[in-house]
């Protein structure tokens, strides 16, 4: 009963800086479009680049392009539901910096989740939904039949590779509490899971068991699109559960363990 | 002509000892320079692993063998460190906070007191990726045959002074947007793209088709990265590269008259709270 009224908090708390964050971002127009014209740049540029290659070779390691596109929109769903919720991570060094984090932590919510939703990211929407068009889009090239339960299992696949992402993103965000003036890990953290954007499978035997099993980023895209193109994922699939639940428990002990240990900027 | 002399000293003294000021001060962020270092490597690595994957498709992609490729990227990601300097986010700062206002009152050019703390970044920058570099250049040893004559290596610096210049003016130019728009570093992305995709940053310019190379020879982005690779690597003759350049200095004179315009407007325009 306490976990359902906590949820039924945090629900009514987000919906909250929803509505602000997506009032301020309405307020600043230009800055709205110049965010959607640069986050639609980017998808283009990618899209671009693969139609590009794909005039000069038939299969990128045994993925067809529209297989490729398929996956790259399953990785900017992925993405594009963390940055929804948890964009304010990018920006999490400022709290620390000055100060402010120590009155975040007097505010009568999770510090943690707080400090992940403070700021809605309303571009995130648009993208979110121009990536699930991509997505159908492949599919219909493809010419895919896919089961209802793989429909299901894709669907819920794409949320546990948002949970692994997020959980790279809070880890990132913990390191702040040590490492101050470093203010761009997220942006490292970025270039890493970038990697997810392409087909993990396709890589030489060294790399695949390095992004499955060292950083896993095989999770990310390569599975959900995976199992919703038919191909055999095997193990995979259960496997994507049980990281996302592994690095939900252990970036949460480490942001306790940061919590813990955490001085505040006049301490 | 002694007088005038003097004169430029006393100039020069002033830029030094900003720039001394500068360096002292980012060694503080040398941690966010290595970051962004290390991001820059990384985004080497993804290329690496695409084109490494694509070439056990095809011997030879676009003219270019699976050697050259890996010749092409790891000198971009060396090229990178040089050409690619971001007064933008600066320029952002100091409106936005105000802190033009005490720039503006100074004996000294803001644009050229920005450039000048741009300068330090960059050295910073450049000390920390010689690691890199040296790893680059280890892994690309076999990969790298370039031959160097003099004409060559005169046009090859002046590319890169030429992609300097034009990188730095369209940084600065979406820098002086700030005197109208709140937030300008999305043009930053912008630039970005157009870079990695006409200027030769994620694929070589020879692999776009004809109507997307035609619209990258035009654009100043080719200069940035493109030109000095495709000099290096012997991808253009003579002729080609002469009139590459005169396309490059074309565009350095049009964005110095509209980074002028837009910078007297600017600061007509300009007004800062409480100071």
């Amino acid at each position: 009963m306490d976990g359902i009224l906590q949820m039924t908090k945090y629900f009514r708390v987000l919906i909250s800086i929803a509505k602000f964050s997506i009032k301020d971002d309405l307020a600043y127009r230009w800055d709205f479009i110049s965010k959607l014209i640069s986050e639609m740049s980017w998808v283009f540029i990618y899209l671009a680049f693969f139609e590009i290659l794909f005039g000069y070779v038939s299969s990128f390691g045994g993925w067809e392009k529209y297989e490729v596109i398929l996956l790259y929109g399953t990785y900017r769903i992925s993405q594009q539901l963390v940055y929804l919720l948890s964009a304010s991570l990018y920006t999490f060094h400022r709290l620390i910096v000055t100060g402010e984090f120590d009155f975040l932590l007097t505010k009568p919510i999770d510090s943690q989740v707080y400090s992940s939703i403070r700021k809605f990211r309303s571009v995130s929407i648009i993208s979110f939904l121009a990536n699930i068009l991509i997505v159908l889009f492949s599919i219909e090239r493809l010419a895919l039949k896919i089961s209802p339960f793989n429909i299901f299992l894709y669907i819920i696949l794409v949320f546990s590779s948002s949970i692994i992402l997020y959980s790279f993103y809070i880890a990132a965000a913990t390191l702040n509490f040590w490492f101050t003036r470093v203010n761009n890990m997220a942006f490292l953290l970025h270039e890493i899971e970038a990697i997810g954007r392409i087909p993990i499978t396709s890589f030489n035997r060294g790399a695949r068991l390095l992004f499955t099993f060292v950083v896993p980023l095989v999770f990310l895209a390569t599975v959900p699109a995976g199992v919703l193109l038919g191909k055999k994922m095997g193990y995979l699939v259960p496997m994507s559960f049980f990281v996302a639940a592994l690095v939900t428990y252990a970036t949460r002990r480490f942001w306790n363990f940061a919590i813990k240990n955490y001085t505040s900027a006049g301490g | 002509m002694f007088l005038l002399r003097v004169k430029i000293l006393i100039i020069m003294k002033k830029y030094i000892a900003i720039l001394k000021a500068s360096l002292q001060s980012v060694v503080a962020y040398r941690g966010a320079a290595f970051v962004w270092v290390a991001v820059q490597f990384l985004e080497l690595i993804f290329l690496l692993l695409i084109y490494n994957v694509l070439f056990e498709e095809k011997t030879y992609i676009g003219g270019f063998t699976k050697d050259a490729m890996v010749a092409y990227l790891l000198m971009m990601g060396i090229l990178t460190k040089l050409v690619l300097w971001f007064p933008i986010f600066m320029i952002e700062e100091d409106i936005r906070k105000g802190d033009l206002s005490n720039a503006l009152l100074k004996p000294y050019s803001y644009k050229l007191y920005v450039f000048f703390r741009e300068f330090a970044w960059r050295i910073q920058f450049f000390i920390i990726s010689i690691p890199f570099v040296v790893v680059y250049f280890l892994v690309a040893k076999d990969s790298l045959s370039i031959s160097f004559g003099v004409l060559k290596a005169v046009l090859f610096t002046v590319s890169i002074i030429f992609g300097i210049a034009t990188m730095y003016l369209l940084s600065q130019l979406f820098g002086f947007l700030s005197f109208w728009l709140t937030r300008v570093r999305d043009f930053n992305n912008i630039l970005f793209v157009l870079i990695n995709f006409f200027g030769g940053g994620v694929i070589p310019i020879a692999l776009l088709p004809k109507g997307l190379l035609k619209i990258a020879e035009l654009l100043p982005t080719r200069s940035i990265i493109s030109l000095p690779l495709e000099i290096l690597f012997d991808r253009l003759e003579l002729a080609g590269v002469m009139k590459t350049m005169t396309v490059s200095i074309l565009w350095i004179a049009v964005l110095l008259w509209v980074n002028s315009v837009v910078w007297r407007r600017g600061v007509k325009s300009y007004e800062a709270y409480g100071r």
